[in-house]
């Protein structure tokens, strides 16, 4: 008995598989190239060559055999220089090396083994690629993927049963046109099995998703320690030890560092992204004194609380931090806040003294935390590590912040040289204007800015003068323009001159506004640094000393307040609509903590049960009406709505029958003859051989048989009504062994 | 032709009257039986070949009987003219003129007995006759009439005086059966129910040659599905390229396959053919057009060569599903 399979030869099977298996292997580049690999060109080089052994495959596969010969010296000279030249950082020529495997064996002939190699080579891919950038395209890589792997496998299964002799790679691809073969694929499909299996695909996906959605979630990429490797985005300058020029190369950058779901309504001011406090004053730039690292509070846990006295402030809806990995190990917050709520328990540093937290290491991909109790001013609010400085200020303490000074004297640091100390002494003069009174802090912060901007520009170049003495001071006594790190630097050094403890603040600016799902985009180029004086009273006050208006630079946040936030407008690019994805995925599936997750599976279960409900209270009130009705008093019109009504029904229930009886006995006409026909030939084979019947037996046992064989090989004309045989014959197959 | 108007049923039931009529003297030969019912269904001639006294007269004398129409026999001998077979103009002296005296052909059943003993001259004018359905005298054709079946026997170990027919002339003949000897319980049968002369056999006929001729006229109409074709035809193509024959199967070997397929179909009460028809026609149909390349000079060993060899290939060539 001849199978519809028996049609599809050695070769079929094999160009199947070939076109299968670098459809697999493009599949499972999709994601790398958003991982930070290094040689952009291999994984570039790899896809393309993988395009053309898909789309041309004659060429792929007529590769000289030197080509073979030497591709495993290469390969071997290759990888393990490429382990050698990167260092200790394993992860990336790891991956590299799965590439140039999987390119090959696409590449290349295959025997079942390579097959499987293949499979698992870009199975590795998909899932690394997947875990560590944790987007929204590796759901719909894995979707794709699945079926795809399935029905390589299959196929793979199949060219089994032919025998090695039939194996002649050489010759399969020597007629081979993209057209006819098509069409040979085409014809192989039973469209009532693609879509049944489609059906079962799709909802195994359902039922895949509803479990996700439900299972307690974990962080895949913080479990394995080993896939803590860097996702695309750089490295910023971001350090404990800032020298001048970092953050200014940090804004080289376009690259997002950092997302901010700030509720639906965009701040009417610009927030400033804190990230570091740096209080010590050296030659080469600000830092973070050891004294101010010493005093951090570690702490293992999934909710960071500040200190007591940020905590009772209760302001405003939560914000969510969606913090790229590999940006930084400091945290940003737009401000002080009091609860810092993490997906789960994270090893983290909380500067309670300065309102700022850092993980231990750089997160190796997407950190999820959430912010409550955020104060919406300038000001981070006075804590016990400022209370000498609250006696300094009040002129109890004495002492200046000298070399060995401890936080919080250290923000009273000044450059030791004379020549320096002068210029700030003349600058502070300028700023004091002649006024001997004591000035506060607002006060003198507000003059020292008019200074600092006062015929001076905005530039990310400049031309410090040489000469002696601090770098700053030279800069400050120059009238060339600067940069954001000039400028909070300068500001820092003439307050604390002027007697008022001052530091720098680094961090990042604003954002770009997504205009299609609400949030900030904040990239690399919005890094920024500025300064905070303190005030006995109130405690560090906030204050932008760069000038506004200018590229790179900010407006001064009230400026920003009185034109009602008409800052830059809100981004609706493609990249941003592409960027909103991402983020909408963050927050339906990856953002959620256990409370939302709970809510959402009641909400589900609510759902079903009004819907219940709903049919069960419609059903009931259906009955009584009927009841009431015929209750009812029984009149002539009475019996003619019931007598109508029943009529209605009969004829409704007839012309549906007729329907289906014609649809059934038409549904053929839709799906062609020949395939119907080869249809009841698959039947009356199940048939037979369920019976056991042999190759001649048995044609014509029952109706179901002969019907069948009506439509195998009758005219068209005298087909029974195609469906309902084919259902018969469906059962009848089913229970032909037990006949 | 519109194929939904066949009667498939009726003719199935008149033909299954036929058969069980024949079966009722004929033990234990229904493949052979069914096979006779075919040839005539499909308007074709049928050669029994088998050793004497296995019934092959029995068998064509029953189906001319159950049918309504006119038998005769002719017992072929060497010194049979043709003239004995299709008749002779002979003088009439009332008519003052030659009047034709139709011969023992103008029937509708003809059995010619023992046919290969008659000398080629007289076979020729049968096969004529059988070929056209028409006898050609004095420069007029008559037609001899319809339904019209010659079912031909002969000894295949007797070779003694005998002129075997030339492969043209068994290829007129649709189908070439074989009796066979009976079953022990067929025989016992046979026993049990004495010796009977053909005018005792007791047989009404259940078809009429007109209902014959209106069944005959429907088997061409019988639909033929193109894989069903092409089964056929790798079949007559698996012959062509056999080593063991010295030649394949002719034309009108494939369209004489069809068309008893066609007829079997009816038979068995459809308006199409199966692969499964086909594949029970092929040793009947085309085993006596096919000649060994070796010859072994004995008949019924090169018959059973030719059917070893045409079984294989139906085992071979795949039916379509």
């Amino acid at each position: 008995m001849e199978s519809r399979l028996a049609k599809l030869d050695y070769a079929d099977l094999y160009r199947m598989k070939w076109i299968l298996g670098g459809l697999l292997g493009l599949l499972s580049l999709w994601n790398i190239f958003s991982l930070d690999l290094g040689l952009d060109w291999m994984v570039r080089g790899s896809a393309i060559l993988m395009i053309a052994a898909v789309v041309w495959p004659p060429v792929a596969a007529s590769l000289p055999d030197w080509f073979w010969r030497i591709q495993t010296p290469v390969i071997v000279v290759f990888v393990v220089s490429d382990f050698i030249l990167a260092g200790g950082d394993f992860v990336p020529p790891l991956i590299r090396m799965v590439i140039l495997l999987a390119l090959l064996r696409t590449l290349q002939p295959r025997t079942r083994r390579e097959d499987l190699q293949l499979v698992v080579l870009t199975l590795i891919l998909v899932v690394v690629s997947g875990v560590l950038t944790l987007e929204i395209s590796f759901a719909v890589q894995l979707a794709l993927y699945t079926p795809l792997v399935m029905l390589f496998l299959f196929v793979v299964n199949l060219s089994e049963s032919f025998s090695p002799e039939d194996e002649v790679p050489g010759e399969v691809w020597k007629r081979f046109r993209w057209q006819r073969f098509l069409r040979d694929v085409r014809g192989l499909f039973d469209t009532r099995l693609v879509l049944f299996s489609g059906v079962l695909f799709t909802g195994m996906m359902l039922s895949a998703s509803f479990l996700f959605l439900s299972l307690p979630r974990f962080e895949l990429g913080q479990t394995l320690p080993f896939l803590t490797m860097q996702a695309r985005g750089t490295y910023t300058g971001f350090s404990e030890q800032i020298t001048y020029g970092d953050i200014v190369s940090i804004m080289n950058d376009d690259s997002v560092a950092f997302r901010a779901d700030v509720g639906s309504v965009r701040p009417r001011r610009t927030p400033y992204w804190r990230m570091l406090v740096l209080d010590e004053y050296t030659p080469e730039g600000f830092s973070v004194s050891e004294s101010l690292r010493d005093r951090g509070r570690n702490v293992s846990s999934n909710l960071v609380a500040a200190p007591a006295v940020l905590r009772q402030s209760r302001g405003g809806s939560p914000w969510t931090i969606y913090f790229e990995g590999g940006v930084s190990r400091f945290l940003p917050f737009p401000g002080a806040f009091g609860h810092a709520r993490f997906q789960s328990r994270h090893d983290v540093v909380v500067g309670d003294a300065t309102g700022t937290a850092a993980m231990r290491e750089a997160p190796g991909n997407v950190l999820f935390y959430q912010l409550t109790g955020l104060h919406r001013t300038d000001v981070i609010p006075l804590h016990e590590a400022d209370e000498p400085l609250v006696r300094f200020m009040a002129g109890e303490g004495g002492a200046s912040g000298g070399e060995k000074a401890v936080y919080p004297r250290t923000t009273l640091g000044l450059p030791g040289d004379e020549a320096s100390l002068r210029v700030l002494d003349e600058a502070v003069g300028d700023v004091r204007g002649g006024d001997t009174e004591p000035m506060d802090a607002d006060t003198f912060g507000r003059r020292a800015v008019a200074l600092l901007q006062h015929g001076r520009g905005y530039s990310l170049r400049t031309d410090i003068p040489e000469g002696d003495g601090d770098i700053l001071t030279r800069w400050l006594d120059s009238d060339v323009a600067g940069h954001c790190e000039l400028f909070a630097g300068a500001f820092v050094l003439l307050a604390r001159r002027a007697g008022f403890p001052a530091r720098v603040v680094v961090g990042f600016h604003g954002g770009d506004w997504n205009g299609f799902e609400n949030y900030f985009m904040v990239r690399n180029r919005h890094a920024h640094a500025w300064a905070e004086i303190f005030d006995p009273e109130r405690g560090w006050l906030h204050f932008e000393p760069t000038p506004a208006g200018l590229p790179g630079a900010v407006g001064q946040p009230e400026e920003e307040a009185a034109a009602g936030g008409t800052y830059a407008q809100a981004d609706r690019t493609w990249a941003a609509y592409m960027d909103s994805l991402r983020v909408l995925w963050y927050r339906r599936v990856v953002n959620f903590d256990r409370e939302q997750q709970r809510q959402l599976i009641s909400g589900f279960g609510a759902m079903v049960q009004s819907m219940r409900d709903s049919v069960e209270a419609a059903l009931r009130s259906a009955l009584s009406a009927l009841r009431e009705w015929f209750g009812g008093p029984w009149d002539l019109r009475h019996i003619l709505i019931l007598v109508r009504n029943i009529a209605i029904a009969v004829i409704v229930w007839v012309a549906l029958r007729v329907a289906v009886r014609w649809l059934s006995g038409h549904v053929h006409v839709l799906r062609g003859n020949a395939r119907t026909r080869a249809k009841a030939g698959r039947l009356l084979r199940r048939i037979r051989e369920a019976r056991g019947d042999g190759k001649n037996g048995g044609p014509e046992r029952d109706a179901v048989t002969s019907d069948l064989l009506q439509i195998r090989y009758g005219p068209v004309d005298s087909w029974p009504a195609v469906e309902p045989v084919f259902r018969g014959a469906r059962r009848a197959a089913r229970r032909a062994p037990q006949a | 032709m519109e194929t939904d108007t066949i009667p498939a049923p009726r003719i199935r039931d008149a033909m299954e009257g036929m058969k069980a009529n024949i079966a009722r003297v004929i033990k234990g030969k229904n493949a052979a039986i069914e096979n006779v019912l075919v040839c005539l269904l499909a308007s074709g001639h049928a050669l029994i070949e088998d050793l004497p006294g296995l019934g092959k007269t029995t068998l064509a004398y029953c189906l001319a009987r159950s049918l309504d129409s006119g038998f005769s026999r002719i017992q072929f001998t060497s010194d049979l003219l043709p003239s004995d077979v299709i008749g002779v103009s002979i003088y009439d002296d009332r008519e003052r003129g030659f009047t034709f005296k139709h011969g023992p052909v103008f029937s509708n059943i003809v059995l010619a007995d023992e046919i290969n003993r008659a000398t080629p001259k007289t076979q020729s004018a049968l096969l004529e006759a059988m070929d056209r359905g028409k006898v050609s005298q004095d420069g007029k054709t008559l037609p001899i009439g319809r339904p019209f079946m010659v079912v031909a026997t002969q000894n295949p170990v007797d070779y003694e005086s005998t002129f075997p027919l030339p492969e043209s002339q068994m290829d007129r003949f649709l189908m070439r059966l074989h009796m066979g000897y009976p079953d022990f319980k067929d025989e016992m049968e046979i026993l049990r129910g004495g010796f009977l002369r053909y005018d005792e056999i007791d047989i009404e006929p259940v078809v009429t040659g007109g209902e014959l001729t209106d069944f005959q006229d429907l088997v061409p109409a019988v639909f033929v599905e193109d894989s069903v074709l092409e089964y056929l035809l790798r079949i007559i193509g698996a012959t062509r390229t056999e080593a063991e024959f010295r030649a394949g199967a002719s034309a009108r070997a494939s369209l004489a396959l069809r068309t008893a397929a066609q007829a079997l179909a009816l038979l068995r009460g459809r308006s199409f053919v199966i692969p499964e028809d086909v594949a029970q026609l092929v040793l009947p149909v085309l085993a006596h057009r096919l000649v060994l390349r070796r010859a072994s000079g004995d008949a019924i060993e090169e018959r059973h060569a030719v059917e070893g060899i045409l079984g294989q290939i139906v085992e071979r060539v795949p039916q379509p599903v």
